[in-house]
């Protein structure tokens, strides 16, 4: 038995029929999500073992044809024809189909039963449908289609096994063609099999006349340049006798589905159910878009609220952790880089973790209830107008809490300009990480202790969140008139059914994202903070040669606290770090920092959180924020309400954040776009806090 | 039934308002992209509701929900008559 070769099945099917949870079902939590490069679309991919047989599932992205129009539904598209660059065709192909709606959704099924593969009808929401008075036969059905049909239940795991019995039972069936077509399409087909190499299937040589510039064709053009012009010619004689392609094909079809389905139900009636009923007051221009800024208000609060006690927890934990070794380990460039690099830092963004689960549980339970295509049907209209759609706004959004989820979630935006300015812009948001930025400077530039007004605090920082909200948009605009111009993208957007969220998909969904940002910290800042902390930390020796940790170790241990201190200022100020700001002053100057907040800006780029600890490092002072601001508002401290400000504005827009510029490589498969979005993002930043700096010295002096 | 067809988009249709597809307009990748989904010469349509400043509208296609811009539901043509 186990010498049998595993059988791959692929899981077909429209967004939203429940495709992911039967997926989930099928394999429990044995997956992985596949990654490809040059493809932005994620497959992911489980093994079961059914009655000793092994069953390898594919995933596939949802889609409405084989005709593809976006990232998403190429996938299925290639898989099914053999022309994917990695995964190899299935054994067998599961359509899952919404019983609700089942001619719609059976066009998908009715391209794919042409493939020449085994298919097997998979039916979701059949109690849904004879709630509302529409029964299936499934037998009939079966009939009608010539292929096996099975109702599942993925929730209280009904049907599964029946269903993994029919993928062992009939993998080796083949199929009737389920479709005649007009003889003059079957003639032109012919013709054109002719030009190509011997074997190639019918099926290939129809799909590369139906879509034009498509994939079938692409494949069958590469192979002999003449049969670009014999598909031109057959489109041409077949929209002379009426088949106008490419709406032929979706004619045909659904003339075909009609005939075949009737019988196999009685007709659903289009009432009015509870979904429209609540879409009547959760999209009404006025009760529904104050219940979308209840929604997304909510959402953040607890994403601030209710993360606050873990992420407490968890940066007391690596404080305590550094200290543990610090006092444990012998004193030594290991220790402290162990300490000081790698806890500290490492830990300074694992501490983002509780609030990347709690945005990506939230983002997960407003998808799967079907909220999320409400939201961006409000908001499109406002949307469209900086020449993004409705689809881009919950990647924005997210980008307030994180710029890297956010990214992540472009990926239901199909236009790839579309998603592409989304991206680029996400960043500009101010995310979490840049509070404490904010928050520290506001404190030692503007509190009400140095005579300001009480409101003034707020009000900047306020003024720094709208920085980007405001900017965003606009450079979104920008990107799209310029770079990234092109045919206003298509809003098509599916209303599904509202429903509860199954708690297992949202775990998957939370998970994965945990699991990728835990393996980003332990990977790319990781590394980023052993390098800071290496050119913070050497040269350790001062100009006679003499150790630097030794000789403050001495000092402290002589209870000389104060010189101690200063020697570590001192040793900072000559590390290759130190040397490196001094260097680079100059170029700051104009933003009115000193060497000081240079290096701390430089030392942010690999991730902005890291000024915080780096100027109470280079302040000599204990890391704790109450003494770093007594320490910045002191007498020789740069940092006036002037260079506050200019600090404070460079940080909001500066892409200082490496996770964020390695999520943009992955994400458009390309290293030009970090790049670019780095260096548009510092130059806006340059010229941003080089105004805020003559502002504030016009008002404050 | 009426005595000639009359035609109007779906753009024009009035909330609440049925109509039954006639065509859709077009070979770009808006009108196949309509037309894959049953958009198809008979089908039931509904306007439901708009979003804010009136665009994009939510209509009920057959038994399912879709949100569209005013100006690509201007391709859709409809019939103000029932077909079956």
């Amino acid at each position: 038995m186990t010498a049998e070769k595993p059988i791959t099945i692929a899981l077909v099917g429209n967004p939203n029929v429940g495709k992911t949870t039967l997926f989930n079902a099928l394999s429990g939590l044995r997956q992985h999500t596949a990654n490809y490069p040059g493809v932005t679309v994620e497959i992911k991919k489980a093994s079961v073992n059914h009655k000793g047989r092994q069953i390898d599932l594919l995933d596939l992205p949802g889609a409405y044809s084989l005709a593809a129009r976006s990232p998403d539904e190429l996938i299925p598209t290639q898989i099914l024809l053999g022309l994917h660059c990695v995964e190899c065709r299935p054994d067998v192909v599961v359509a899952v189909v919404d019983a609700t709606n089942l001619e719609r959704n059976l066009y998908l099924v009715h391209q794919a039963l042409e493939v020449d593969l085994p298919l097997i009808l998979c039916l979701t929401m059949v109690d849904m449908a004879e709630a509302s008075g529409a029964h299936i036969r499934l037998d009939l059905l079966s009939e009608r289609l010539g292929c096996q049909v099975v109702a599942v239940q993925p929730v209280k795991g009904k049907g599964i096994e029946q269903l993994l019995d029919k993928v062992l039972e009939f993998q080796e069936k083949p199929l009737p063609v389920p479709m005649v077509w007009p003889e003059e399409l079957i003639t032109e087909t012919k013709r054109i099999s002719g030009l190509c190499k011997t074997g190639t299937p019918d099926f290939m040589v129809r799909r590369a006349l139906f879509d034009k510039d498509g994939e079938a064709a692409k494949d069958l053009i590469m192979e002999n340049r003449a049969i670009a012009d014999a598909l031109i010619l057959a489109r041409k004689n077949l929209a002379d006798i009426g088949f106008v392609l490419p709406q032929a094909e979706s004619i045909h079809r659904y003339a075909d589905i009609r005939v075949r389905i009737s019988g196999v139900q009685n007709s659903p009636k289009g009432n009015r159910n509870w979904t429209d009923r609540l879409d009547a007051w959760l999209t009404h221009p006025v009760a529904g878009t104050l219940f979308f800024l209840l929604a997304m208000f909510l959402v953040f609060e607890s994403v601030f609220w209710l993360a606050a006690p873990a992420m407490e927890w968890m940066s007391s934990v690596h404080e305590i952790l550094a200290d543990w070794i610090l006092a444990t380990l012998p004193q030594g460039p290991f220790t402290d880089l162990l300490a000081n690099g790698i806890v500290q830092g490492v830990g300074g963004v694992l501490v983002f973790l509780p609030q990347i689960c709690i945005l990506f549980t939230m983002l997960a339970i407003l998808e799967d209830t079907g909220y999320m295509a409400r939201a961006a049907f409000l908001v499109d209209n406002l949307m469209s107008r900086c020449g993004l759609s409705g689809k881009s706004f919950i990647p924005l959004l997210s980008s307030l809490a994180c710029a890297v989820p956010g990214i992540l979630s472009t990926r239901v935006i199909e236009d790839r300009r579309d998603r592409l300015a989304t991206i680029l812009v996400a960043p500009l948001m101010s995310c979490s990480a840049r509070l404490p930025v904010y928050t520290l400077v506001v404190a030692a530039c503007f509190a009400p202790a140095l005579g300001h007004s009480p409101w003034l605090g707020g009000v900047v920082l306020f003024a720094m969140y709208m920085l980007g909200l405001i900017l965003a948009p606009l450079a979104a605009l920008l990107l799209k008139k310029t770079l990234l111009r092109g045919p206003t993208p298509l809003f098509v957007l599916e209303l599904p059914r509202y429903q509860i969220p199954n708690w297992k998909s949202v775990l998957h969904k939370v998970m994965d994202a945990a699991w990728s940002f835990v393996g980003r910290a332990g990977s790319t800042i990781l590394a980023a903070m052993v390098l800071i902390w290496a050119m913070l930390y050497f040269p350790s020796t001062d100009e006679n040669g003499k150790s630097y940790p030794k000789e403050i170790r001495e000092l402290r241990e002589a209870e000389k606290g104060e010189e101690a201190l200063v020697l570590q200022a001192k040793w900072r100020e000559n590390s290759f770090l130190g040397t490196t700001g001094k260097a680079m002053e100059p170029i700051f100057r104009p933003l009115g920092w000193d060497w000081r907040l240079s290096v701390a800006a430089i030392a942010s780029f690999p991730a902005r959180e890291v000024v915080v600890g780096t100027l109470a490092q280079l302040y000599a002072q204990e890391e704790e924020e109450e003494n770093l601001v007594q320490a910045l508002q002191g007498t020789d401290s740069p940092l006036t309400p002037a260079s506050g400000l200019s600090l404070m504005v460079f940080f909001a827009l500066c892409c200082q954040c490496v996770s964020t510029l390695v999520v943009i490589g992955r994400e458009t498969k390309s290293w030009l776009w970090p790049l670019f979005t780095f260096t548009y993002m510092t130059t806006l930043a340059y010229a941003g806090a080089w105004i805020a700096f003559q502002l504030g010295t016009w008002i404050w002096g | 039934m009426q005595a000639f067809p009359s035609f109007c988009s779906l753009d024009q249709l009035l909330p609440g308002e049925t109509a039954w597809v006639h065509h859709v307009d077009g070979t770009d990748d808006l009108s196949q992209r309509l037309c894959d989904l049953g958009l198809q010469q008979g089908v039931e349509v509904e306007l439901l509701g708009k979003a804010p400043w009136g665009d994009p509208i939510r209509l009920r296609v057959g038994n399912w929900r879709l949100g569209l811009r005013r100006r690509e539901a201007a391709r859709i043509l409809l019939q103000k008559f029932s077909p079956r």
